[in-house]
């Protein structure tokens, strides 16, 4: 039994176009023409208890409205949503009790107080006992290395820091699904990392489900076995990082190094060359084509070394969405 | 011609929020009817208040319709908030126009679509309600273009504290308060005890809503409509006066925390 | 029930502590809403400076309904102004989504989670000004009629309430309409006049149109011993169902919310 099913998920949204100028000023007030965007479109998935998903796509590609029909945020248009045995819609407060949405780039902490204040609100909220608040606060606050800022007002915290408290915050009905949009969103390539080994620690500890969509491949290579992958509204591909490499890049890089300088204008004939130092070149090369490439390379030149590799994620994801859009 | 393309790019702006300025409107209605209501008891028992008849109180407050909608500047919502406080004026600074016409053709927009509802209200509720005619004369238009100037230069001077005082709001309540009482728009100023229609006709505020309605009314004599407008005159000038002089040091003060 | 208690004592700590933090801010707030209340005992006087009575309404039972409009609208402020305030804000900045994930009742938190202690002034001024009316115009009261009279108070709080909520839950289709609750404001100060003034429209149009003026007419009434029984029932009976048309509303709203778009 899947702890998240989605079945068919469709939503749209309309919104109102202005014509440019003061006609088109004049026009709106008394007709106004309205546009129906899919924003996510038949959409379906599943996800085993305990897993840690990246959910990945390009800016507006309707990552964020998944997960906030996920969490109960927003109505469908249509389609089935289960998360936990409930609709999330109907937000029942033992559903909400199970769930916490993250949003990098919003914080729930209220600014002008220490951070510990916010988590009381939340204790209270989520009925937390006493000792099981004081266990689960010294234990996260400890993890994350945030004991000393506590008690110091939220303003004055730096980014990364408020996004730990921001964690915690969420944390602290240590709810068995996770939704996390955007953590590492502006933050420091240490407090990335940071973030990211908390993030692997807490999923082992707790098998916690935890969904996560980012911006930075890095987060998603270093945490996820598998990834959904939307662009458009729709899932383009849904399974094994690895896999998704070998499916949709259609090219290998092989790099050989010579024994003798050679000039790039030698290479081009066989895909993308680009030349580095002396004697060494890096070949993007069509799939089908490496092993007749690589032959008639060795063949033909004094080669020292010769390497063949699958592109990075980075590059197949970049190149996906060049060709996407 | 540029004054004029300023004028028509924040006729866009405010046509887009329609529905703000349609609640704006409805705001400014409903005090003076419930006015108008609430004198319907009085003159159930005596004909004329403060030499008042019926008629000419409900006209009084038709036209506070009119006058609050067009006549009362909000600049300092943009002058103290969003420019002083939070920093926009820089943008400002730099342009080669003169900040405060500037506000002007930002505001005025605002006042005339706010005074068309304004007419339009007026002219639908005269048909229920019975009121005299309106007297307009040049004097009467002069008056009121005075009126519009010295409202908006108060405001834009008041705005100006914002340079030293972080928190406006407190300043800014007790500043409308104050307003609401002495320019007419609760009651018509020789309704008030003695000691405060004197007090109320020598300070700037009657000069942009009161003296503006009564004029209107045909009120006024030839004789007292030149004492008004010398006052407006007076007014304009001690708060322009008074403006540039806290633009001068705020502006100082504004570079120099380099905000 | 004992859980909104202690989250609602959170919140109340929360907002004492953002006091210190801003003792300027609240210094000002705490200016404006005095002035505010200053403003309807002056108004008060000079509407009635050159008339005895009004549709019935006698000078001091028109200073009561001043001083009573000063409690009640206080209390009003105090608890849902801010909130209210920031309505639609809430709404657009995408700060509602995080409400609605708290495993509680999501009207709840959009009415209560911040405090104005500052317009607890207003209710200092409005309970001082009714004693000063009270004991300068010799007006006889009872026990009973002083408890009925803060029973209907804290009833026309809530029909205020439920009233400003429903209007407020528009907001959801146009975030622009935020100055609806501006609108409120003006459409408040309608209390603080005899509900008669209405009378030329008919009684059942009043009774519709404008339920609002009897908000604090009623509890007024009471004080001085003159309210009607019938009245008083339709009074409850009323709020009772305006509160729960807006819990219905805005549960009907949140269906429709789309949640903003980072």
């Amino acid at each position: 039994m899947s702890i998240i099913s989605v079945e068919h998920l469709t939503k749209t949204f309309s919104s109102y176009k202005k014509a440019p100028g003061i006609a088109g000023s004049f026009k709106s007030l008394f007709s106004r023409e309205y546009v129906t965007k899919y924003a996510v479109n038949d959409v379906s998935f599943s996800i085993e208890k305990g897993e840690l998903i990246g959910f990945i796509g390009p800016n507006g590609a309707g990552k964020t409205t998944t997960l906030k029909c996920l969490s109960g945020l927003i109505y469908p248009t249509s389609g089935k949503v289960s998360v936990a045995g409930y609709k999330p819609f109907d937000r029942k407060t033992q559903f909400l009790k199970k769930i916490s949405l993250v949003m990098g780039q919003k914080n729930q902490l209220w600014m002008d107080l220490p951070p510990y204040e916010s988590f009381l609100l939340n204790k209270e909220i989520y009925e937390v006992e006493t000792s099981r608040f004081e266990n689960i606060i010294k234990e996260l606050t400890e993890l994350l290395d945030v004991v000393d800022i506590m008690h110091v007002q939220v303003r004055k915290l730096s980014l990364g820091q408020r996004m730990k408290c921001e964690l915690i915050n969420q944390l602290i009905h240590s709810p068995e699904i996770l939704f996390l949009d955007e953590p590492t969103i502006g933050l420091d390539v240490v407090m990335q990392q940071n973030l990211r080994d908390f993030i692997k620690e807490y999923n082992a500890k707790y098998e916690s489900t935890i969904l996560l969509t980012s911006h930075y491949m890095e987060d998603v290579k270093k945490l996820c076995k598998r990834i959904i992958f939307i662009d458009q509204g729709k899932i383009m591909y849904d399974g094994k990082l690895a896999t998704l490499v070998q499916k949709y890049s259609p090219h290998k890089i092989l790099t050989f190094t010579f024994n003798t300088p050679i000039t790039l204008e030698a290479f081009m004939q066989f895909g993308e060359a680009k030349k580095i130092g002396n004697s060494k070149i890096e070949l993007l090369v069509n799939r089908e084509k490496t092993n007749h490439v690589a032959a008639h390379i060795l063949d033909k030149f004094d080669v020292d070394e010769f390497t063949v590799e699958e592109p990075s994620i980075e590059d197949v994801v970049r190149e996906f969405f060049t060709a996407s859009v | 011609m540029r004054y004029l393309r300023i004028l028509t790019l924040h006729f866009e702006d405010v046509l887009q929020v329609r529905s703000r300025a349609f609640v704006y409107f409805i705001i400014n209605i409903i005090n003076p009817l419930m006015l108008i209501l609430f004198w319907q008891g009085a003159f159930a028992k005596q004909s004329t208040i403060s030499g008042f008849s019926q008629t000419q109180i409900n006209s009084y407050y038709l036209l506070l319709i009119i006058l609050n909608t067009t006549l009362i500047s909000h600049i300092e919502e943009k002058i103290a908030k969003s420019d002083i406080r939070s920093g926009e004026l820089v943008r400002y600074l730099t342009r080669p126009f003169p900040y405060l016409l500037l506000s002007f053709f930002e505001e005025l927009p605002h006042r005339l679509i706010q005074g068309l509802y304004g007419i339009a209200a007026y002219m639908l509720l005269s048909y229920f309600i019975a009121i005299p005619p309106v007297v307009i004369s040049s004097a009467s238009v002069l008056i009121i273009i005075l009126a519009y100037l010295l409202s908006f230069i108060i405001q834009a001077t008041i705005s100006l504290i914002a340079f030293w005082i972080i928190d406006m709001n407190g300043i800014l309540n007790t500043w409308e308060v104050v307003r609401m009482i002495l320019s007419g728009m609760m009651i018509p100023l020789s309704f008030l005890p003695l000691w405060m229609s004197s007090i109320a006709y020598t300070l700037p505020f009657a000069y942009f809503i009161y003296f503006p309605a009564i004029t209107l009314l045909g009120n006024t004599t030839s004789h007292m409509q030149l004492w008004i407008i010398v006052m407006q005159v007076l007014w304009i000038a001690i708060f322009g006066c008074t403006y540039k002089l806290l633009w001068y040091f705020g502006i100082r003060k504004f570079s120099g925390v380099g905000q | 029930m004992r859980r909104y208690v202690h989250i609602y004592k959170q919140f109340s700590l929360i907002g004492l502590s953002s006091i210190i933090t801003y003792r300027a801010g609240f210094f000002s707030h705490l200016v404006g809403s005095l002035t505010w209340g200053i403003f309807h005992y002056i108004s008060i006087f000079i509407l009635t400076y050159r008339i005895q009575s009004i549709y019935g309404w006698s000078k001091a039972e028109l200073y009561l309904l001043t001083g009573t409009f000063g409690i009640m609208w206080g209390l009003f402020r105090f608890l849902f102004v801010k909130n209210f305030h920031e309505f639609s804000r809430t709404i657009l900045s995408g700060r509602l989504d995080t409400l609605l994930l708290k495993p509680i009742d999501s009207q709840f938190l959009m009415s209560i989670w911040q405090v104005s202690y500052d317009e607890l002034a207003r209710v200092i001024l409005g309970i001082a000004f009714v004693i000063y009316t009270t004991i300068s115009y010799n007006i006889a009261i009872t026990f009973t009629h002083v408890t009925l009279y803060v029973l209907l108070i804290i009833i026309a709080i809530i029909s205020s309430y439920s009233f400003w909520f429903l209007v407020s839950t528009i907001v959801m289709w146009q975030p622009r309409l935020d100055n609806v609750v501006g609108l409120l404001y003006t459409t408040a100060g309608i209390m603080r006049y005899p509900p008669e003034i209405m009378s030329r429209f008919g009684s059942s149009f009043v009774l519709l149109v404008t339920p609002l003026l009897f908000v604090i007419a009623i509890p007024t009434r009471a004080f001085s011993g003159n309210a009607a029984v019938t009245s008083i029932a339709w009074f409850m009976i009323f709020s009772f169902l305006l509160f729960i048309l807006s819990r219905k509303f805005w549960k009907f709203a949140l269906r429709s919310y789309t949640s903003v778009n980072n």
